[in-house]
């Protein structure tokens, strides 16, 4: 296999890769972009964003995900339930609204987090719980009832690989990306009969 | 003790000497909480910031810990004063601008600050002269502690105590040390090193934090890191920082004095007579000048007559409400320069170089 490695969160070559040590034996290695490495760490930022047409990309991208994350019906991106803040308004100041903001922009919150603090957690040892993320895990996905192994709806699988990217679950997003890939051919090859 | 008395007061924990305080003048450490569910301060309506008020007020009422602590209120203070707290480092530029509902405890060792709905509903720091990092933390943990008990600290599973901003969010602890490095400033290789500690994650700021210049070469570094680090690990990689850089800063003062006596000599000769004879002078000259003294202290240059602590007290009493406030009256701007001039040769009077 000669082809170039690829980004993990886009289709452009990868540039730069970073190893991670996430539990005490799992070494994840990261393959990214220019863009993308430059997002995931302020140090190795060569060129910084003071350019209005990055940051407008930048913005556009942050709600493009966001709009994947809630299929699209909420203008703004979600909203905290408590006090009303919609995720755009966020993305503004970068200030949150309220305590409950952070439970209710959770995964979106994470590649900012990410950028600050080169963490999405305060404990790095942390582990996303299994109802939150049935994906999560393989181990998990095999302890959970048949109907929550696989889901159908391509909408749902679009939505799961938003999520993996923003958890750098990266194995489990190659798998989804593949699914959707499988579900968009068969369903143009049955279109077209 | 009358309100004016007690915010002039206000300054005197950084009377004295501390440890390595030929160049790290202060060493402070604070924590943003907040409440559960009630907005933070910068969404909040003002029913809310008072819903917010009277619970703290309540809640520190209730404790022995805060029983000979002042309760001031912010709108009840005058800009004036409220610059001169701000100079003496007991509260931020953002609390400086002043506001409704926002009250602010000192201890009457006046080391430790409580802002209430600043960025954050809380915000509570331990500050002290020299360098002396884990005793701020450890009464900080002791404060933070106290009103953890007594009320409830946002908190998230995942992301640690919840605050305004996420670049605080995690162990929402911001430590800071305050040196001053004439010495590299010198010799040019600030740029270098500020550079450089970013990669520990931490940050260089100016003399009063966020937005402020590196007037008098006073550099003000802080971590940047608070999600994924536990305070000790913050605490542990600032210390080993701040000791490398005290240990440039003294190379560098070393260096210059060995390889141009005479520059050094001459610089600070020009500076004291400055200093001594200006009728007019601006805070930003002031400190320009105060900051090469320390180079000939150092030295031995004025024996026991200049100290290291006179010189940093120097330092803030040239600012502009310190400076106003001996006088206990705003100076227009034109008569402050000259005001200046006077306390400096009131002071420097009987100092010369040997």
């Amino acid at each position: 296999m000669s082809e170039t490695a690829k980004c993990m969160k886009c289709e452009k070559p990868a540039t730069t890769k970073i190893t991670k040590v996430t539990d005490y034996d799992k070494v994840m290695e990261i393959l990214l972009c220019d863009e993308h490495a430059q997002e995931y760490r302020p140090y190795l930022r060569k060129v910084q964003p003071g350019n209005l047409v990055d940051l407008l990309q930048q913005l556009f991208k942050q709600e493009k995900v966001a709009k994947a994350i809630t299929g699209g019906k909420t203008p703004g991106g979600p909203t905290c339930s408590n006090c009303g803040l919609t995720f755009s308004e966020y993305r503004k100041t970068l200030i949150l609204g309220c305590s409950d903001c952070y439970s209710n922009f959770e995964k979106l919150l994470l590649p900012d987090l990410r950028r600050m603090h080169g963490a999405t957690s305060h404990d790095p040892l942390y582990k996303i719980p299994v109802e939150k993320y049935p994906l999560a895990d393989e181990q998990h996905q095999a302890m959970l009832p048949e109907e929550h192994a696989v889901s159908d709806n391509i909408d749902t699988l679009k939505q799961r690989l938003q999520e993996a990217i923003l958890e750098e679950n990266f194995d489990i997003a190659a798998k989804l990306r593949d699914e959707v890939k499988t579900l968009a051919e068969d369903s143009e090859s049955q279109s077209a009969d | 003790m009358s309100l004016e008395d007690f915010i002039k007061s206000c300054d005197r924990w950084a009377g004295g000497d501390g440890p390595k305080n030929n160049s790290i003048i202060s060493s402070r450490a604070r924590y943003a909480r907040n409440l559960e569910h009630i907005p933070f301060a910068p969404r909040a309506r003002t029913e809310q910031l008072r819903a917010v008020l009277e619970r703290i007020d309540e809640a520190i009422s209730k404790s022995p810990y805060f029983e000979n602590f002042k309760r001031l209120t912010v709108s009840d203070i005058n800009s004036l004063q409220r610059c001169y707290l701000k100079e003496s480092h007991l509260i931020s530029s953002e609390l400086e601008q002043g506001g409704e509902h926002r009250v602010l405890y000192i201890s009457p060792d006046y080391r430790i600050s409580i802002m209430i709905n600043e960025e954050d509903h809380l915000r509570m720091q331990c500050i002290d002269v020299g360098f002396q990092v884990p005793k701020v933390l450890a009464i900080l943990d002791e404060v933070e502690a106290e009103l953890g008990r007594l009320l409830n600290f946002a908190k998230h599973e995942r992301f640690g105590y919840l605050t305004a901003c996420p670049t605080n969010t995690g162990n929402g602890l911001r430590i800071s040390v305050m040196l001053h490095m004439p010495g590299l400033v010198l010799i040019n290789k600030i740029e270098e090193i500020t550079k450089s500690i970013a990669q520990y994650g931490l940050t260089v700021r100016g003399i009063y934090g966020e937005n402020s210049e590196h007037t008098g070469d006073f550099f003000q570094i802080s971590n940047e890191v608070t999600l994924g680090q536990s305070g000790s690990q913050t605490r542990e990689t600032l210390e080993s920082v701040a000791e490398q850089l005290l240990e440039r800063e003294i190379k560098a003062r070393n260096a210059l004095f060995e390889q141009k006596p005479l520059i050094v000599r001459d610089l600070v000769a020009r500076a004291l007579a400055i200093l001594k004879n200006a009728s007019i002078i601006d805070s930003t000259e002031a400190m320009t000048h105060l900051s090469k003294i320390r180079l000939g202290i150092d030295r031995g240059w004025f024996e026991k007559e200049l100290m290291h602590s006179d010189l940093s007290r120097l330092m803030v009493l040239v600012q502009p409400a310190h400076l106003q406030c001996e006088d206990g009256n705003s100076i227009p701007p034109e008569r402050r320069d000259n005001r200046r001039a006077e306390i400096l040769q009131n002071h420097l009077r009987d100092i010369s170089l040997n």
